[in-house]
């Protein structure tokens, strides 16, 4: 295995980690929904967190799930052409698109979300959504998070597509 | 027609080819979108496209009603593993067995429950299909109907409430989506008993494609049938209600009935006897994997359609189809002509994100009842699931057939299936009344 290699293997084991990880936090973002209803229905007395809550753990989970999913391959492509390539036509079109699409773009959302999280912890920005007005910037720093993830795992597929075109073979 | 342009238009326009080509050489939908909006949008505001696509991000990750996605993916991924659908699918062939093709009628019945009480296809069909298949090529059913039915079937999930097409479909073109939801009911129930009758018609013409099956091998008795059809049937019934009840009652938002849903699931696996950890890690990594596929691709999408409204897109491509000097129904027709056409070669979240924040606008300012219109658009999606060579009905199909069945089957399969979706569509434009009654008297709406 050469040493690339081996970097990419620890970049996927921290794609898959996260990816395990986040995936559990469907599970309170359910109980905060039913706590909700049931706090509304039979207590009459709704919560004031429950709509916050619910829409940062759902951003929690697909922002720092997307580099897992990269990793497993699961951001859809319509491979109706790109199943014809030969690997190494493949490997091109890879190449090719994380330079001119993929990275530039996820730089650009790296450094964006991270002046926007910066931005929401000196101004101290809390939430307008509802009564409770939880600050925001953890929630916007965990967008930075995701791209950075993003970023990394993106990293790793761009080398092994750049291995497929120089040598033909697959890693 | 060409007068109506300047040179900066034609740049807008040309948006739509640079997606479809970066998209169709097979880099991923998401970024793909994501890329030419950061190109397309430097070159039309500089630097501060930037903060104009961070905002979509932002925008897309505080979606309340977004939330609903991943909870309507959990609650599929968990019925599956329930393993309801085998006692359901007994239970329905106990009922309609005997009958000429009743084998595909009762997998269309089994298919619309289904489809009521998860928000997905895909594993779902996969599910049904294994269940299925094996009893009807045992029977010498006709090779293209086992498959159509499947296909069609399966895609009913789309349609039928919930859906997660409903879901994201809300927010991408301005409109309630638990209005949608309500809307969704008839066209989805009507578009299977569109299936289930031509089913009985083909197989009353042509015994052969569908024979009933002899009393003995149906000759449960009537006792043990009703208890197998309860504890088979009231279990999803209860979800139904758990989550289409809630919402049509107003007792909940769609993300909390989601909710509702997911916990109901867990709890029926649970009850079945078939939750374990593995079980329950399998849904959850699941539900990460396609929720993030969903949301990435409609990142990509909100910044594209940004990019391009921003860019004055929507403004050009009305003055395009003014010129064309179009009736408003001939404008209904082309939308839908060019999701139809769309839908070969694209999947369903492309199509829905590319086309829907143009054309709802467009249609609503025609004078028609954009709901009315969106449940036209929601039908061609489901379509789009079933034609090829992009038809992930297919796609799914192709996994789990014995290989006595040929793809030639499948093709040959779903276009009956096409055109009773053309037919529903045509259906349900005479009739607007069939999606709209229901929210109308659910929640006064007008």
């Amino acid at each position: 295995m050469s040493r690339a290699e081996k970097v990419f293997r620890i970049i996927d084991s921290i794609s898959n980690f996260t990816g395990n990880v986040v995936s559990l936090i469907a599970i309170p973002m359910i109980f905060a929904l039913i706590f909700e209803v049931f706090a509304r229905y039979i207590f009459h007395r709704p919560t004031i967190w429950s709509y916050d809550i619910t829409y940062m753990i759902y951003g929690t989970h697909y922002l720092l799930g997307a580099a897992y999913t990269l990793y497993v391959k699961g951001h859809i492509r319509i491979d109706l052409i790109y199943m014809k390539f030969p690997p190494r036509g493949r490997a091109l079109v890879d190449v090719l698109g994380y330079l001119i699409i993929f990275f530039p773009v996820v730089i650009i959302l790296i450094f964006g979300s991270y002046d926007l999280a910066k931005e929401a912890y000196e101004i101290k920005e809390v939430s307008q959504f509802s009564p409770w007005q939880p600050i925001l910037w953890p929630f916007k720093g965990v967008i930075c998070i995701g791209f950075v993830l993003l970023l990394v795992q993106g990293i790793a597929e761009f080398g092994r597509s750049l291995t497929t075109l120089f040598t033909g073979k697959q890693p | 027609m060409i007068e109506a342009l300047t040179n900066s238009d034609y740049f807008v326009l040309l948006m739509f080819p640079g997606v479809l080509l970066s998209i169709f050489l097979g880099f991923p939908v998401a970024f793909s979108l994501m890329g030419m909006s950061l190109i397309f949008g430097y070159v039309g505001f500089g630097d501060s496209v930037s903060y104009m696509l961070i905002r979509r991000v932002w925008d897309v990750a505080n979606n309340y009603i977004l939330a609903a996605v991943p909870l309507f993916v959990f609650m599929g991924s968990m019925l599956e593993a329930s393993g309801i659908a085998s006692r359901l699918y007994e239970a329905m062939i106990q009922w309609t067995g005997r009958l000429r093709g009743g084998m595909a009628i009762g997998t269309v019945i089994m298919c619309t429950i289904f489809a009521a009480a998860t928000g997905i296809i895909g594993a779902s069909e996969v599910v049904i299909g294994l269940l299925a298949i094996p009893p009807m090529l045992a029977r010498k059913y006709n090779k293209g109907l086992i498959c159509g039915t499947i296909c069609a079937g399966g895609s009913l999930g789309t349609i039928i409430p919930p859906s997660v097409v409903i879901v994201v479909y809300g927010p991408a073109a301005g409109l309630s989506v638990g209005r949608l939801l309500m809307a969704a009911v008839f066209p989805g129930l009507l578009l299977s008993s569109l299936y289930i009758a031509y089913i009985l018609i083909r197989c009353l013409l042509r015994p052969q494609d569908g024979p009933g099956l002899p009393a003995e091998e149906v000759g449960m008795p009537l006792k043990e049938k009703l208890a197998l059809t309860a504890t088979s049937l009231l279990p999803p019934l209860f979800l139904i209600f758990a989550v289409m009840g809630t919402i049509l009652l107003g007792w909940a938002a769609p993300t909390e009935a989601a909710a509702l849903g997911a916990f109901g699931a867990t709890i029926l696996t649970t009850l079945y006897g078939k939750m374990s950890w593995q079980t329950f890690k399998d849904a959850c990594i699941n539900t990460l994997r396609i929720s993030a596929m969903i949301m990435l691709v409609l990142t990509g999408g909100t910044m594209y359609t940004g990019v391009f409204l921003g860019m004055g897109g929507g403004e050009v491509t009305e003055r395009l189809l003014m010129a064309l000097n179009l009736s408003p129904w001939t404008m209904v027709f082309l939308f839908l002509l060019v999701a139809f056409i769309a839908g070969f070669l694209l999947d369903w979240i492309s199509v829905l994100l590319i086309f829907v924040p143009i054309f709802v606008p467009l249609v609503s300012k025609m004078g028609f009842d954009p709901i009315w219109f969106s449940i036209l658009f929601l039908v061609v999606i489901q379509t789009s699931y079933l034609t090829p060579p992009m038809a992930p009905a297919i796609f799914y199909l192709k996994g789990i057939v014995p290989p006595e069945i040929k793809v030639t089957d499948m093709f040959t399969g779903v276009v009956p299936y096409i055109a009773l979706q053309l037919i529903g569509i045509s259906i349900i434009m005479l009739f607007p009344k069939i999606a709209l009654w229901l929210p109308e008297v659910m929640i006064g709406f007008k």
